[in-house]
């Protein structure tokens, strides 16, 4: 021991590794660009505070709120629940095929899986407020542009989702049933759609619930709803009444958030426990880091045989008396859950006809609409790069810039609240409720909803974009970051930690933000992915970035600068994706 | 017991506890005095109270009824700051070692000084270096010196287990609770576990209580056996006087459980 003395050096550090120095390194970059990015889209206190009295004005002028024009309100969400379904129902209808082909085990071959992965790819990368604001110039202002933007930029996300589901299949049905020499058509509906219903179904609610808010968003450019309204009065400056419409907007997106989760739990029944419902918000954010992580070839395998066990243990879950009885009649008894799922499949056919019914939405309109589109689109070819490219290149720097500054402020205000919202990791069960309930409520209002108040309070520019995003990271990472750290088991080192006289805050720093950090950086990661996607439209409601070009490039009908944006739009996007992927492995 | 209260770490009374609302009756009046620098081992069955009874002793968990003095204290009357400064002379040793697995080895033992310290910390540097010297001259102790700077998660369950004694030393404790600081691991590290916890309590003249399955680990360290069965204390005495066959009927028959 003496001698250790000896040698032992005066001041005790870590030793100095490899992956200690790149972290650090990284975490110095972060650090930096940071600094720049608050630089660069002038998120600086003086700024924000001096502008502060402008807030507390606008709030003055929005209050009381009015809703003299109740009427037309009535009528605009409903104009706006139609079109989510409109929109959602023709994402459906394409998105099945796009998905049979772009799943690896059931494609016709490398041509169509190629093109289908990248039609998915591309409507997933361009914002759908993109598309309305094309269409709403193409075929006037009205919900037929909300729905077709809706429609095709659905195609992205279901079409992904569905190509996944249908690769975890159990393949030995389907070759069964190509033995038996049915065609690929019946082979589709009568071996792979069976065994990816449920999840279907599911998601299909869970994107009615994301194209509430997008149409919401969408109606703001002019393809009607309540966003339509909402432009309305906003641009005639009666803020009363914006502030009558962003409550009704606030109250809608809640309730159909709960309706669709409620609808959801309805199809699973049982089959599901509610806490591993697959289409929760940290389900979805789960399986894309997992799926990201695991783009090998091993992994469809792993997942099939994960979900034939799955299979089994439903089997084995399922109650005696809702088995199928051996003996008997063969069909499947009626039971108060295949009951209940014939009453909501028949009401969502005749709600969805409903719908394009009175919308005036028929095949003839869908034709016209095409008509006028097509040569929309051909206009804008070939993409003009060439004429203002360093002021596109400048705006979508500062896209980048909103995203990033907007990620940092984000997570520094999201962590104290998700551990806050954690039971495990709270500091009194009244705390943990306040905190999620204040994501709850910022989930209410879309992020451009807000860019659109605070253009207002803060006048154009990156500086209400910033803000926007950064108040909107409170419902996105506020929740991950809470249901993240519930799901990490901190009883144990949290009572050793209890046991040793420590206080509630040194028990959070040194125990808990440690133990769930990578979850943290993942966090950031995607949030950073989500923000770069939203802000690129934040310009859009003159709230700073690419999409101020963008507007302005189809306002004066220069139709060919407008693809050279879109196209850096969605290269930017996908680059992202894939950086903040390769972060990820390096990081974690 | 021949001792004078003052010359007593532990004086329990009559301490019953309950949970979820009575449903369960885990302590039914548990009286126990234990003297100072007392290596006392408790042993009983699966659910008859050991756990409860050492958490209650630190207020891991509030009993529902009786009295206690642990050094001295009353930590029933104890505001919130109070009882952080008394658990820092009770240490405990869980069965699950309950180490921060992100944290290295050394955080984890200078993590037994929170108490002692104000504010938050986050890594090493954020420790003063003389406490840094001191975390590493116990993890020297318990014969991991050289793997400080690991991380805790990455370590095997004997050397988990050293790491959580090199804590439980770390806050200078005056009684060691120890909570089966070995079922989770094999014979041979069990013994080489309780042999360390019990020689280095014994060299800073600690009182140590522990719960213990192993009769033969206790009949040779403990200097006293205390059996549980439902929540009550039904057997006690020096273990000078005990044989294996002795402790062995605490675990024997009348139990159902036992069969
Ligand atoms: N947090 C709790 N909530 C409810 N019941 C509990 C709780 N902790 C312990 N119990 C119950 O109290 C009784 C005593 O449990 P305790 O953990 O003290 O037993 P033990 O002697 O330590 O057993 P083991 O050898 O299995 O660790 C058991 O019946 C147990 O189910
Ligand atoms: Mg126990």
């Amino acid at each position: 021991m003496s001698v250790m003395e000896t040698v032992r050096p005066r001041v005790l550090r870590p030793p100095k590794d490899k992956k200690r120095r790149r972290l650090q390194l990284v975490g110095l970059a972060v650090i930096a660009l940071f600094g720049v990015a608050l630089w660069q889209t002038g998120f600086t206190p003086w700024n924000v505070w001096g502008r502060m009295d402008s807030v507390v004005n606008l709030i003055d002028r929005m209050m009381p709120p009015s809703f003299v024009d109740w009427q037309r309100y009535v009528v605009a969400v409903i104009e706006t629940l139609w079109m989510v379904l409109a929109g959602t129902a023709i994402a459906l209808v394409l998105a099945v095929p796009v998905s049979a082909l772009a799943a690896r085990n059931i494609t016709t071959g490398p041509v169509a899986y190629n093109i289908c992965r990248f039609i998915i790819t591309l409507t997933r990368a361009v914002p759908s407020l993109v598309f309305a604001l094309i269409f709403v110039r193409a075929i006037g202002v009205g919900p037929t542009a909300g729905v077709l933007a809706m429609g095709i930029s659905s195609i992205g996300m279901i079409g992904k989702f569905f190509a996944d589901r249908i690769e975890e299949i159990d393949m030995g049905i389907v070759e069964a049933s190509r033995a038996s020499g049915a065609t690929r058509i019946q082979t589709f509906f009568s071996a792979v759609l069976p065994q990816v219903m449920t999840n279907w179904i599911s998601l299909s609610l869970y994107r009615i619930d994301i194209n509430l808010r997008s149409a919401v968003i969408l109606g703001f450019v002019g393809a009607g709803g309540i966003g339509l309204e909402l432009q309305r009065v906003q641009g005639q400056m009666v803020y009363t009444r914006v502030m009558a419409i962003a409550i009704i907007i606030f109250v809608l997106v809640l309730l159909t958030e709960r309706l669709s989760a409620m609808a959801r739990a309805a199809v699973l029944g049982r089959e599901a426990p509610a806490k591993e419902n697959p289409f929760s918000l940290r389900a979805m954010y789960r399986g894309l880091t997992a799926r990201r992580a695991g783009r090998g070839g091993a992994a469809p395998l792993g997942a099939a045989q994960a979900g034939a066990r799955d299979a089994d243990l439903q089997r084995a879950r399922t109650p005696a008396w809702r088995r199928p009885k051996a003996e008997g009649r063969i069909s499947v008894g009626w039971d108060v859950f295949r009951l209940r799922r014939w009453i909501m499949g028949v009401s969502a056919v005749v709600l969805t006809v409903g719908s394009f019914v009175l919308l005036g939405f028929g095949p003839v309109q869908l034709i016209a609409a095409i008509q006028d589109i097509v040569p929309y689109v051909v206009s804008m070819f070939p993409p003009d790069f060439v004429t203002n490219f360093t002021r596109h290149l400048d705006l979508m720097l500062e896209t980048i810039w909103m995203a990033l500054a907007a990620t940092v402020l984000g997570l520094i205000i999201s962590l104290p609240i998700g551990i806050l919202g954690a039971k495990n990791a709270t500091f009194h069960p009244i705390a943990e409720k306040l905190a999620r309930f204040s994501t709850v409520v910022v989930r209410g209002m879309p992020e451009l909803i807000i860019a659109v108040l605070l253009v207002v309070a803060f006048g154009m520019g990156p500086l209400a974009g910033v803000l926007a995003l950064t108040i909107g990271s409170i419902g996105l990472a506020g929740k991950l970051i809470a249901d993240t750290i519930e799901d990490t088991d901190l009883s144990k080192q949290n009572e050793a930690m209890r046991a040793v006289g420590s206080s509630w805050l040194q028990r959070t720093v040194t125990s808990t933000i440690p133990t769930v950090m990578p979850g943290i950086v993942g966090v950031g990661l995607y949030m950073f992915d989500v923000f770069v996607r939203a802000a690129t439209v934040m310009g859009i409601v003159g709230a700073g970035g690419i999409g101020l070009a963008l507007d302005a490039s189809i306002r004066g009908r220069q139709m060919d600068q407008t693809l050279a944006l879109i196209i850096m739009i969605f290269i930017t996007v996908y680059a992202t994706e894939r950086f903040s992927g390769w972060l990820r492995r390096q990081i974690l | 017991m021949t001792n004078s209260s003052s010359d007593l770490a532990v004086s329990l009374r009559g301490i019953t506890k309950e949970f979820n609302d009575g449903e369960v009756l885990a302590l039914r009046g548990i009286d126990l005095d234990v003297p100072r620098g007392q290596k006392l081992v408790l042993m009983g069955l699966s659910g008859s109270g050991k756990s409860t009874t050492l958490r209650v002793l630190n207020r891991l968990h509030d009993p529902t009824s009786g009295e206690m003095t642990v050094l001295g204290e009353d930590p029933m009357a104890m505001s919130a700051r109070q009882l952080r400064r008394f658990r820092q002379r009770v240490a405990f040793v869980f069965q699950h070692f309950n180490l921060v697995g992100r944290l290295t080895a050394l955080e984890n033992v200078m993590a037994g000084a929170l108490g002692t310290l104000r504010g938050p910390r986050y890594g090493v540097m954020t420790y003063p270096n003389a406490m840094r010297h001191e975390a590493l001259a116990q993890l020297e102790r318990v014969g991991l010196g050289d793997q400080a700077f690991q991380k805790a998660g990455t370590l095997s369950g004997g050397q988990q287990q050293r790491v959580g004694i090199a804590r439980a030393l770390f806050q200078k404790p005056e009684l060691v609770l120890a909570d089966e600081p070995v079922a989770s691991l094999d014979p041979e590290s069990s013994r080489q576990i309780m042999e360390l916890l019990l020689k280095v309590c014994e060299e800073d003249g600690l009182t140590v209580i522990c719960s213990l399955h192993q009769v033969e680990l206790a009949i040779e360290w403990a200097d006293r056996m205390v059996g549980l069965r439902h929540g009550e204390i039904v057997f006690d005495r020096d273990a000078s006087q005990i044989t294996i066959a002795d402790a062995s009927t605490i675990y024997a028959s009348t139990d159902p459980e036992a069969a």
